[in-house]
């Protein structure tokens, strides 16, 4: 891959007629195109999609065909970057744009840069997408991007969950690059505080279409528990309240109620118990690994939370912003890799947190505004895909909370949402039907007619080979009883004294399937064979494969400077040599993705060998548009 | 081996038999092996050290002795090594027909 200034323009995307991507995703792409070059307008793009549509999706598209020079993805933290880095990074195999089959090889995507402390200008220069985390613009920050790069180092500008305040920094950085066509994406149009956001709106998707089309899961479950409730006020035992009393009596506020109940063990209870019951049936006869999602007021009332669902038998982790970053990663890592059942977090994985298996939002803070509300619950939206699906309730997400949370508002909100789903759907079928019956009364289109005759076709077609494979299994299982039959007969003419069971049940545990699993008789062994073969697979067989694939020696360095640039450290030092870069390669990349090889169960090694699969194809490409050029 | 061949083994015959599980017994590192009754059939539990790590196999086994399923539990986690059901799945998709999984299980029940 090397640098074209005019990369953009010069690419040739599949969008539009792209059946990989999302409906909400093209839309937004053309809507954008139309913006900025079909009516020429300067105004910022505003693209308004729920949580779970593909926003990181429309920052990959978007820039194609519109932006003449560099883009500029801004994020408003840190998760969110780390995700959008991701998504974006052309060194992971199932990056967005190879992912959704917008481009078919490595050499056609952009070179993306995340910038930070280290990164060079030269480094900047030869870069299509540079992403960064808002506080990197700071222009206290004495590494600042705004003291890099010249205004018009960028032609484009996005911004990830554009709903946040505009801060100083936003505003000194747009200001800066005043030049740049902005493009805001956003789940929400408002900021946070409430005033639209700047720009035009060219999308707003709505969330209850994405229901519709499956995109996102459905919230069809939605669930408040209506129980009675009584407070008591200043350690009073002797006078019970209802919430409404005291709301009526003036006694104290909705925020003091609503906070009461958040933190009330009863309640908290009550919430776990019905989180936990919906997370088990859920589970139950599905292989998805459902999990459920918490929120909690504060890191104290995070870990009373850990310890009731902990005594109700569910693994529950806490993450937030007070843990090191390192606990902070392997607990990530924890989820990612379904070794927990659930995770309560305080104020950290409100946005921009993506894991799909997050199917039971359980609510246990108070919310004052839609924005942080629905961003929480857009974290159990992630649709589990098709291929994983095993019942319907694995794309259902149930949202737990308390009737007196003060949350009822909030919840018409995705009410409204579902009800358009409904009707979507019922003017869908209206539809359907309604082209059927004018098919019909037409009786002229040769199609209906067509139609007919090959259904009847298709049935009989059906039948056969439904008919093939077990009646071929029967005609086997003839021929075993009829081999049986003969060797039980020969066994009883010599020794007539035994019964034909006790020497049927003798000779079938003599009888070994073509295919054994020896391996399966020791499990001890069976673990330690899976540990070895990975290893070897790490250490052996991948050096051996890319080498003799490249045609070097073992001794020599070509692969120094053949990483991806992220890896690039593996290469400086010199005692590495092309089998140890390789090695220590997919060890790092394993490393990240599933965490430290000493905390791998079984199905960590069968997933982290499904990982190699396509990541060794992947850097294949990668070496090959490096190496082949030399 | 042809895949009717496949099939009829996954459908008829054991990968691996309660007894064979004994032998493990030989090995120090076992601390249990164990068997019960479960359901119509049998499931055996192994209990063993590797690395250092106490680790539990579970092998379930139908009235037949034909192997359903083996878990491992590592840290409290539940791995799954074997499955009957999917190992008979797996071979009807490269079949190209999973709509014959319903008389299959029928035969398996004969």
């Amino acid at each position: 891959m090397s640098f074209v200034s005019n990369y953009f323009m010069l690419s040739d995307p599949e969008i539009v007629d792209n059946d990989e991507l999302r409906e909400p995703q093209v839309l937004a792409y053309l809507d954008a195109y139309k913006h900025f070059v079909e009516d020429k307008s300067t105004r910022d793009a505003v693209i308004v999609l729920p949580t779970g549509a593909g926003k990181t999706g429309v920052m990959a598209l978007v820039p194609y065909g519109i932006s003449t020079g560099r883009v500029l993805i801004i994020t408003p933290q840190l998760v969110i970057k780390d995700h959008v880095v991701e998504s974006l990074d052309p060194s992971v195999p199932s990056n967005f744009w190879l992912e959704r089959k917008v481009f078919s090889s490595y050499e056609q995507l952009p070179i993306v840069t995340e910038f930070d402390n280290n990164t060079l200008l030269h480094e900047l220069e030869n870069s299509n997408i540079v992403i960064l985390n808002i506080h990197k613009l700071s222009s206290q920050f004495r590494n600042s991007l705004l003291k890099k790069v010249a205004p018009d180092f960028f032609d484009m500008i996005i911004i990830d969950e554009a709903h946040h305040s505009p801060a100083t920094t936003w505003r000194t950085a747009l200001e800066y690059f005043k030049n740049a066509k902005v493009v805001k994406v956003t789940g929400t149009p408002f900021r946070t505080d409430r005033k639209p956001i700047e720009g035009k709106v060219v999308t707003d998707y709505r969330l209850g279409r994405a229901m519709q089309l499956k995109i996102v899961k459905s919230l069809e479950n939605f669930r408040l528990i209506p129980d009675e409730l009584y407070l008591t006020i200043d350690e009073d035992e002797n006078r019970r309240y209802t919430v409404q009393e005291i709301i009526d009596l003036g006694i104290k506020d909705e925020d003091y109620v609503h906070r009461s109940v958040a933190l009330s063990p009863e309640c908290n209870n009550q919430i776990i118990d019905e989180a936990i019951k919906v997370w088990k049936s859920k589970k139950e006869g599905s292989s998805v690994p459902h999990k459920i999602i918490a929120v909690a007021c504060s890191i104290y009332h995070a870990e009373k939370l850990q310890e009731l669902f902990h005594k109700k038998g569910v693994h529950a982790l806490v993450i937030h912003s007070d843990l090191d970053k390192p606990i902070r990663s392997r607990i990530l890592a924890d989820v990612e890799n379904h070794r927990c059942d659930a995770i309560i977090h305080v104020a950290m994985l409100g946005e921009g947190y993506d894991h799909t298996y997050l199917s039971v939002a359980a609510i246990f803070r108070p919310y004052k505004s839609l924005a942080p509300y629905s961003q929480f619950i857009g974290r159990v939206l992630r649709k589990v895909p098709d291929s994983e699906v095993k019942k319907p309730s694995d794309n259902i997400a149930t949202v737990i909370a308390h009737s007196d949370l003060g949350l009822d508002a909030l919840w018409k909100e995705y009410h409204k949402e579902m009800k358009i789903c409904s009707i979507i759907e019922e003017v869908k079928k209206k539809e359907r039907s309604e082209k059927k019956l004018d098919r019909a009364l037409s009786g002229k289109s040769g199609a209906y007619d067509k139609s007919t005759a090959s259904i009847e076709v298709s049935e009989e077609l059906t039948i056969e080979a439904d008919h093939y494979i077990v009646s071929d299994l029967i005609i086997e299982n003839q021929k075993f009883e009829e081999e049986l039959m003969r060797k039980i007969n020969l066994f009883k003419e010599s020794m007539p004294e035994l019964g034909e069971e006790e020497v049927r049940k003798f000779l079938l545990s003599q009888q070994k399937p073509a295919q054994t699993r020896p391996e399966l008789k020791n499990p001890k062994k069976y673990r330690m064979l899976i540990r070895e073969r990975f290893h070897n697979r790490i250490y052996e067989d991948l050096p051996a494969h890319f080498i003799a694939h490249f045609e070097v020696e073992k001794e020599g360095r070509e692969f120094a400077n053949a990483l991806p640039p992220k890896y690039k450290w593996i290469g400086i030092n010199t005692a590495n040599d092309n089998a140890a870069i390789i090695s220590i390669y997919f060890n790092t990349r394993t490393k990240e993705q599933f965490g430290a090889r000493e905390t791998w169960r079984i199905d960590d090694y069968y997933r982290a060998e499904e990982y190699l699969d396509s990541l060794v194809e992947h850097t294949l490409d990668v070496i090959n548009s490096i190496l082949g050029k030399e | 081996m042809t895949l009717v061949k496949e099939l009829h083994d996954a459908i008829y015959f054991s990968p691996v038999l309660p007894q064979d599980l004994l032998q493990n017994l030989s090995d120090p590192a076992y601390l249990d092996v164990r068997f019960e009754s479960h359901l119509d059939g049998l499931m055996v539990t192994l209990v063993f050290i590797d690395e250092s790590e106490q680790v539990t196999a579970i092998y379930y086994f139908n009235r037949s002795q034909i192997l359903q399923r083996v878990e491992m539990i590592e840290r409290e986690h539940v791995s799954i090594l074997y499955d009957r059901m999917e190992v008979i799945v797996e071979l009807l998709k490269k079949s190209g027909d999973l709509s014959k999984l319903e008389e299959i299980k029928r035969l398996m029940a004969a």
